[in-house]
């Protein structure tokens, strides 16, 4: 059994009496990858922001090892404009670890990452998928027991995604840092983790928790275990289609003229 | 000086040149003074040493008003951006004393300082550029990303750290518009100032050659005001800006 490194209990949040948790429930696991999957706008940032600290929930439990050391993976690359590729790196890393120790590990995420030969480039010399792999690097670069990610692939393309899945997937397996990934992509899910939540709209909490026995590296998405798991993501995503196949009579109705 | 140094300038200048000339020709030398009769005239002024010695005075009264005006309206920008009741008490005070003219400002200063030789142009220089500085400062504060604060914190960055390289370097393009908005502020204050209220300094030298009829060398002194700012505005100020832009970003 697996230690349990993070717990959110009973965690509720609402904006401006627009509850967007209520009574939330999950749990992550030491080495795991564990994915939380939901539609747009059903709280996920939000869940990001409460689970790794950034905010407060109004009411329930955060329970984790306040010793622990987090790394961060913004839907935005969040880098400082001013500072090198190597130097956005070095200033994170400055707070956590020894210099030494820090360059070692720099060059080999740099070089990871396809980063090596615009390690002295400023973020605005770079394309949008190599900000977004600088800011999973740095994330990285301090060695932490666990990294929270939202949305690292959003606004990437296939080629770019299919690079940072790959990047994740072999860091994750040679350091087994716990991973907290947020997507709204079934795909990026099946294919990564080892435990996936599924979020429902409108602050109604976890609808289902799916876990995945398969070895990462063997996964495929044309394999008919892991394509029977995104069926039945995408079968807990489809409550607004049922709704149309029931409404066809009113709407073709409506479309006469 | 590079992106000064460009060939259509250069031909325009010319071209101005060119007019001017023609048109002092048909002019008496107390109304319009030739180019040749300025450059002569200049180059009295540099012979006789009053140049050296004006330009020293007038830089001198400008770079204290103008440094103090830069540091207290920093000062100011941050305190008042740390403490909002500060700033809802303060900070309209900051435009009253932006709105009243200049011309007002001189005549109070002469009032209470008297005919000063430095303490009037520096106080003038102060009140007109310290608000410029306040202003652009204030708003830069608010041009900071704070998702990279935001960031900077939950690695646990020491605030040392999170001032000294995310609200230092965020600030910095505003900081450089500021300093060169102010500065020339600062330069025509401090001229204005010496004119009305001062005996020395290229002002008092202006009003000096202004009531004399001596035009040219009005005309003379206008030459070395206008060159000082563009070097300092082209030479100075670029540097500092070509810093910033290595990684300024598009917003």
């Amino acid at each position: 059994m697996k230690n349990k490194i993070l717990k959110l209990k009973n965690v509720s949040k609402s904006y401006d009496n627009y509850s967007v948790l209520k009574k939330l429930n999950m749990e992550l696991y030491a080495g795991e990858i564990t994915c939380l999957l939901g539609p747009s706008g059903s709280g996920k940032t939000t869940i990001f922001r409460i689970a790794s600290g950034l905010e407060k929930a109004d009411s329930g439990e955060i329970i984790k090892d306040n010793t622990m050391r987090l790394g961060y993976v913004f839907q935005e690359p969040r880098l400082l404009p001013w500072k090198t590729v190597s130097g956005n790196l070095a200033f994170i890393q400055q707070n956590f670890l020894q210099e030494e120790k820090a360059a070692k590990l720099r060059k080999i995420l740099l070089d990871m990452a396809g980063l090596k030969k615009f390690k002295d480039n400023y973020p605005h010399e770079l394309s949008g998928g190599m900000k977004q792999r600088l800011e999973l690097i740095r994330a990285f670069s301090i060695i932490p027991d666990l990294v929270f990610m939202d949305e690292p692939f959003k606004s990437l393309d296939t080629k770019t995604k299919y690079n940072l899945r790959k990047l994740i997937t072999v860091i994750h397996q040679e350091s087994s840092i716990s991973i907290f990934l947020i997507t709204h992509d079934p795909e990026e899910a099946v294919l990564l983790a080892d435990k996936i939540y599924i979020l429902a709209g409108g602050g109604k909490g976890i609808k289902e928790k799916i876990t995945i026995d398969k070895d990462r590296q063997e996964r495929k998405l044309s394999d008919p275990y892991i394509y029977g798991i995104q069926e039945k993501i995408l079968n807990t995503f489809t409550g607004l289609v049922k709704d149309l196949d029931l409404k066809r009579e009113v709407i073709r109705s409506s479309f006469k003229k | 000086m590079k992106n000064f140094i460009t060939k259509p300038f250069w031909i325009v200048l010319l071209l101005f040149l060119l007019c001017w000339n023609q048109l002092a020709a048909h002019f008496n030398t107390l109304i319009l003074p030739s180019p040749a009769e300025t450059l002569a005239e200049l180059n009295s002024i540099i012979q006789n040493g009053v140049l050296a010695k004006s330009l020293f005075i007038t830089f001198k009264r400008t770079f204290i008003g103008y440094l103090a005006a830069v540091i207290t309206g920093f000062v100011l920008a941050v305190i008042l951006k740390k403490f909002n009741f500060l700033s809802r008490a303060l900070r309209p005070f900051i435009t009253i004393i932006q709105a009243a003219p200049p011309v007002v400002w001189i005549a109070l200063a002469v009032v209470w300082f008297g005919v000063a030789e430095d303490l009037t142009p520096i106080f003038l220089i102060f009140i007109v550029s310290m608000p410029v500085i306040f202003v652009n400062i204030f708003q830069g504060i608010d041009s900071i990303d704070y998702g990279l604060i935001e960031m900077a914190e939950a690695y646990s960055t020491p605030k040392y750290k999170i001032f000294r390289d995310i609200y230092l370097p965020g600030i910095l393009p505003s900081t450089v518009s500021a300093l060169s908005i102010a500065f020339s502020f600062a330069w025509k204050s401090s001229v204005f100032a010496e004119f009305i209220g001062s005996s020395s300094g290229i002002g008092y030298r202006i009003s000096m050659a202004n009531s004399n009829l001596k035009t040219a060398e009005l005309f003379a002194w206008t030459v070395v005001l206008v060159v000082f700012m563009l070097f300092v505005e082209y030479y100075l100020l670029e540097r500092l800006k070509q810093k910033v832009s290595r990684w300024r970003y598009e917003k």
